[in-house]
């Protein structure tokens, strides 16, 4: 029988293990009491059995603002930075969900080299999960993106490696796993989260939802901010008192009203322009991925919208299916 | 390079937002070497206000006829002028009652007696009398925002704009939701960010110091607040601290 | 280890040459690129764009108004309307730039081979539209007639009116202008004054076979193609070229979206046909 048990009592000895795969991160709670993906560097703050983090990880690979160049005496250069190695430990199947589509977004044609950079160096170790009421991912073991997956289980964990660097994680962790007759979960291994993918056509559905939401929409962006696969982002230069410069990228929400606009034009005026936009790239998808939605049902929209608003009532309400 | 002019002056104000880019220490020899302070009242002698500048940086807000005579001059010398800070925006604290008392009843409790009162009128936002190129916004402005704008100004432009609530930057530094989490009254949601969240991050609620986001939701921030038990009297009053005069029907 | 790929965020430098006022907030700036980014900008298709870089004020998506020249250097019709074109029109011969693309796809110019083709161009539209006609004029023996329609606010705005007339005086392309405004009395010779589909209205021409390149104001798409598809034209041949800002240019930052599309990978030239299921498109 394979070796694939981790006893509970071993997880401090497993986590010291990961370390050796780069600096250890995972959901701890901060002293304001927000749960957040940080380091760890006392097994005790870690908490394995969360709910969900109020940003997605996907602030590892995407930093909320992050510098895409320099410029000085007009000549603009690479920032050289070597992003670190981090192992992310303890994550959700949505939010592995959220990190594959990501991938599918920025390690296309053109890779995004910083994304590409970050992603290189981050070892992910997943973690089944107990969904809550905001939740609602339809396959909540599903875990294929990932390198090291850990199910819970009565006493312990399953452990299974799923790339090369899991297989790693699995030598340098093997006296700490033990044979088990428990077997792995059957849809451990599948991929395939969130809500299904809708018809573009219910953007214009005359669902007075629609009207609703744009009248209480507060356009504070934490929608999106929080949401593990929006990755919008703004271009924006600043130039330096020395003559130099830098050129950013921000985190951006197509509720804003600069979102669609061009010099003396806004191609998405109002809030409920917005909102169906916001619709149809969330459930519909964009070019190369019309067709896919990128909702991986994690529930963080819904947990942090100041007014409630949850986009899966328009498509409920016209007969699409919600699984919570 | 010719050096950049400059004019930094304050009207009805607390001198806040000029001491603002006397706090920026680390970039005081740059502006120092790269700009020409022409007129600077508040930190040299002998300017000369008549210009012509680049730029005028000028906060507080207008309340008294020399604060108008000084604003067209400025604005008359300089081929920019920056309102400096949220009075000079917004009419700021000094407006804040402007729709509760008549000037009248405020001179009576400041200088009090039959004596005479010194001229003046409800404190106004720069724009209500002149056009402005450009709002540097914040009771007081952040440090970045100012240094951002002298160092758009050398390379002949103006820095991007940003326009995003308080609350896009909150979240993004993972504080708690003061107004969900903790029922406070926070008026991030319709306030404009890019002071990444300064008060919140602490636990303080946000008091709208920067004034107005772009199509701001301002009824229904204001449901928010009263759905939480706060009082209409009590909401507005927080509101107007920094500006008067919100349309609290605006949905947008 | 493998070639390291350059940074597609990265902008090849390029210098001012020279700038041409066209009109008051219009100029022609011709600019030189780095000789590395000239393999990449020899592929460039009429239709497509670049991003513009000014150093300090940031990037701007625009359509050259010519094929690049055997040199490398490239024309851009550039209105002063926003924060980087502002700075850009203060730049003076010799000043840095960045550039990166050419970005999206262009016009089908294979498939328009040997078809008539009708350029319908307002105020600005000219000049992503004036780069396909230089392509057509230079390859003339592979495609069919070619007309130029142009509208523009009064004959003051309208760029490139003495080159346009010289074209069409050798012959090569029918030239049509028209403005919606004429002062009265002006000694320039003068055009008919009058909207583009005023215009488009008393012309005849083999529409079936005709492929249409529109690029103007917003509004103009929608009665334009309404007019051309009556008049004949298949809305797969009328060929548009939409404007959005493009932050990014390679379909990440989504501030280019078109219904379920990418104006900056998909476009910026679509078919009528295809935006026919996206009714914000216009």
């Amino acid at each position: 029988m394979e070796k694939s048990f981790l006893e509970a009592t071993r997880l401090n000895g497993f986590l010291e293990k990961l370390r050796l795969f780069g600096a250890l991160h995972g959901p701890t709670v901060t002293d304001a009491g927000v749960t957040t993906f940080a380091p760890v560097t006392d097994p005790a703050q870690l908490l394995t059995d969360y709910r969900r983090t109020q940003i997605p990880p996907k602030k590892y690979l995407l930093p909320f603002r992050e510098q895409l160049l320099s410029y000085r005496d007009g000549r603009y250069a690479e920032p050289a930075e070597a992003p670190p190695a981090i192992v992310l430990f303890a994550l959700h199947p949505c939010d592995l969900a959220g990190i594959a589509y990501l991938d599918r977004v920025f390690l296309g044609d053109n890779t995004d080299p910083g994304y590409a950079a970050r992603r290189a160096r981050l070892t992910l170790v997943g973690i089944s999960c107990e969904p809550d009421d905001f939740c609602f991912c339809s396959a909540p073991d599903a875990a294929a993106n990932c390198d090291a997956f850990l199910a819970t289980t009565k006493n312990g964990y399953l452990f299974s490696a799923l790339t090369a660097r899991g297989e790693e994680i699995a030598a340098a962790a093997a006296d700490l796993l033990s044979a088990s007759d428990v077997s792995q979960p059957a849809a451990a291994l599948q991929s395939g989260t969130g809500v299904a993918p809708q018809d573009p056509e219910l953007r214009f559905s005359d669902n007075p939802l629609w009207q609703k939401f744009a009248d209480t929409c507060v356009s504070c962006g934490a929608c999106s901010v929080c949401c593990p696969t929006c990755y919008c982002f703004d271009v924006r230069e600043y130039p330096a008192l020395d003559g130099g410069g830098v050129r950013i990228r921000e985190w951006d929400n197509c509720l804003f009203a600069t979102h669609g606009e061009v010099a003396g034009a806004n191609f998405r005026p109002t809030r409920l322009d917005r909102l169906r936009y916001r619709f149809l790239h969330k459930y519909c998808g964009f070019t190369p991925l019309q067709g896919i939605t990128s909702c991986v049902g994690c529930g963080r929209c819904k947990a942090v919208c100041p007014v409630g608003i949850d986009l899966r009532e328009l498509f409920c309400a016209a007969g699409g299916e919600m699984s919570s | 390079m010719k050096p950049v002019r400059l004019a930094i002056a304050g009207l009805t104000a607390c001198s806040g937002c000029q001491l603002t880019l006397l706090n920026c220490e680390d970039e005081l020899a740059d502006v120092l070497r790269r700009f020409e302070l022409v007129y600077f009242p508040m930190a040299q002698s002998g300017g000369r206000k008549e210009g012509p500048f680049d730029a005028a940086l000028v906060e507080g807000a207008v309340s008294t006829p020399a604060d108008l005579d000084m604003l067209f001059s400025l604005r008359n010398a300089s081929r920019l002028l920056v309102a400096y800070g949220t009075c000079a925006a917004f009419g700021g604290v000094a407006a804040m009652n402007n729709g509760q008392s008549t000037r009248e009843e405020l001179l009576r409790t400041v200088y009090g007696g039959q004596g005479s009162l010194p001229e003046s009128f409800a404190p106004a936002p720069f724009g209500n009398f002149v056009s402005v190129d450009w709002t540097i916004r914040g009771c007081p402005p952040e440090k970045d925002e100012v240094v951002e704008l002298l160092a758009a100004l050398l390379a002949g432009t103006l820095p991007p704009v940003r326009s995003y609530p308080v609350c896009t930057e909150c979240r993004s530094r993972e504080n708690l939701c003061l107004l969900l989490e903790k029922g406070e009254l926070c008026l991030g949601p319709v306030i404009q960010g890019g002071c990444n969240a300064r008060c919140p991050a602490t636990g303080i609620a946000c008091e709208g110091c920067r004034g107005p986001v772009r199509e701001a939701n301002v009824a229904q921030e204001l449901e928010l607040l009263l759905e939480r038990g706060f009082g209409r009297d009590e909401i507005e009053r927080r509101m107007n601290r920094f500006k008067p005069g919100w349309d609290y029907g605006q949905r947008r | 280890m493998s070639e390291r790929v350059r940074d597609m965020h990265l902008p090849f430098t390029a210098r001012l040459l020279e700038r041409t006022e066209l009109t008051e907030d219009t100029a022609l700036f011709r600019i030189a690129p780095e000789e590395a980014a000239l393999p990449q900008l020899s592929r460039f298709v009429p239709g497509q764009f670049v991003q513009i870089s000014v150093p300090g004020a940031g990037e701007v998506p625009i359509s050259p108004a010519d094929l690049p020249g055997g040199d490398g250097t490239l024309e851009l019709c550039v209105r002063r309307v926003g924060h980087v074109t502002e700075l850009l029109h203060q730049q003076l011969p010799g000043a840095p730039l960045g550039i990166r693309g050419p970005f999206g796809n262009g016009f089908p110019l294979k498939e328009m081979a040997g078809h008539p083709v009708l350029l319908l161009a307002g105020g600005l539209g000219i000049a992503p539209l004036r780069s396909l006609l230089m392509h057509l004029l230079r390859h003339r023996d592979r495609f069919g007639e070619i007309t130029l329609m142009y509208g523009a606010r009064q004959p003051r705005v309208m760029l490139f009116r003495e080159e346009l007339a010289a074209l069409a005086a050798r012959g090569e392309m029918r030239l049509y202008l028209t403005v919606d405004f004429a002062p009265e009395t002006n000694g320039i010779q003068s055009c008919a004054v009058g909207l583009l589909p005023d215009l488009l209205k008393g012309f005849r021409f083999d529409a079936a076979a005709t492929y249409a390149a529109v690029c103007g104001p917003p509004p103009l798409y929608r009665c334009l193609i309404a007019d051309l598809e009556q008049a004949g034209v298949a809305s797969g041949r009328i060929m548009l070229s939409l404007e959005r800002r493009m932050r990014c240019g390679v379909g990440r930052c989504c501030h280019c979206g078109i219904g379920q599309k990418l104006c900056c990978v998909d476009g910026p030239v679509f078919r009528a046909g295809e935006l026919k299921a996206i009714p914000e498109a216009l």
